[in-house]
């Protein structure tokens, strides 16, 4: 039973990582990762030119199969430098980052990102970079979340 | 010529220095040792094929990054 509100605390609540048994949880300001609460921290007021010049940063700064799945997807995917897993990165500034396993399948939900409120294409670029060059340390400070939100985790519980 | 890319609310700021000018290089300088100590991580970008990770500052490095202090949301 305590198991079960342990994972059911980390779902809600979100933490640096899944229990692994008796957890402590002190994260106080988890990441909302539903679909409304990403879209509402996409930043849309950010100026034009400041996103259009992050957005030019980051593209500048993939590879070509990223670039070709962020066009087609809006997403692209980085290896960590560290463990090798496989990360997706969203378009968005929060909650964007799955970590999925060698099939593409979701593992869990990651949420980081740079402080000073930058626009969306400067916090992806800071993502990959972090995970593909100091992925633990940046994992260290992250929150990760299961692979469902809360609503689904809602229903599954009723 | 150097360029330091800062990311900031603007999406970035771009500071040049001419890598042969002493005193444009100790100026470069002077900004790396700011930012790292604030927080910054600084990044060589295009280096082993995405970027690496730079512990002190270096004038051949043409592009380096300075990625704000990370937190967890």
């Amino acid at each position: 039973m305590a198991r079960l509100i342990d994972m059911l605390q980390w779902a809600i609540r979100g933490h640096r990582d899944p229990p692994s048994g008796a957890g402590s949880f002190e994260r106080a300001e988890p990441c909302h990762f539903d679909g409304l609460q990403r879209r509402r921290w996409a930043r849309p007021t950010a100026s034009g030119a400041a996103d259009a010049r992050a957005m030019r940063l980051l593209i500048e700064n993939l590879t070509h199969a990223q670039r070709d799945q962020y066009e087609k997807h809006e997403y692209f995917e980085v290896v960590g430098g560290e463990t090798g897993r496989r990360y997706r990165i969203r378009r968005g500034v929060q909650a964007n980052i799955e970590q999925i396993d060698d099939e593409g399948r979701l593992e869990r939900r990651i949420c980081f990102m740079p402080d000073g409120e930058l626009v969306v294409g400067d916090v992806m670029l800071a993502q990959k970079l972090a995970l593909e060059l100091f992925e633990l340390q940046v994992l260290a400070v992250a929150n990760a979340f299961p692979p469902f939100d809360r609503v689904s985790l809602f229903n599954w519980f009723l | 010529m150097g360029v330091q890319i800062v990311l900031d609310r603007r999406g970035d700021s771009r500071h040049e220095f001419d890598v042969s000018g002493l005193a444009s290089i100790a100026l470069a300088e002077e900004r790396f040792l700011e930012l790292t100590g604030k927080g910054f991580r600084a990044v060589a970008l295009g280096r082993n094929k995405g970027g690496e990770l730079l512990d002190r500052f270096d004038p051949t490095v043409e592009q380096t990054l300075f990625i704000p202090q990370l937190q967890g949301g």
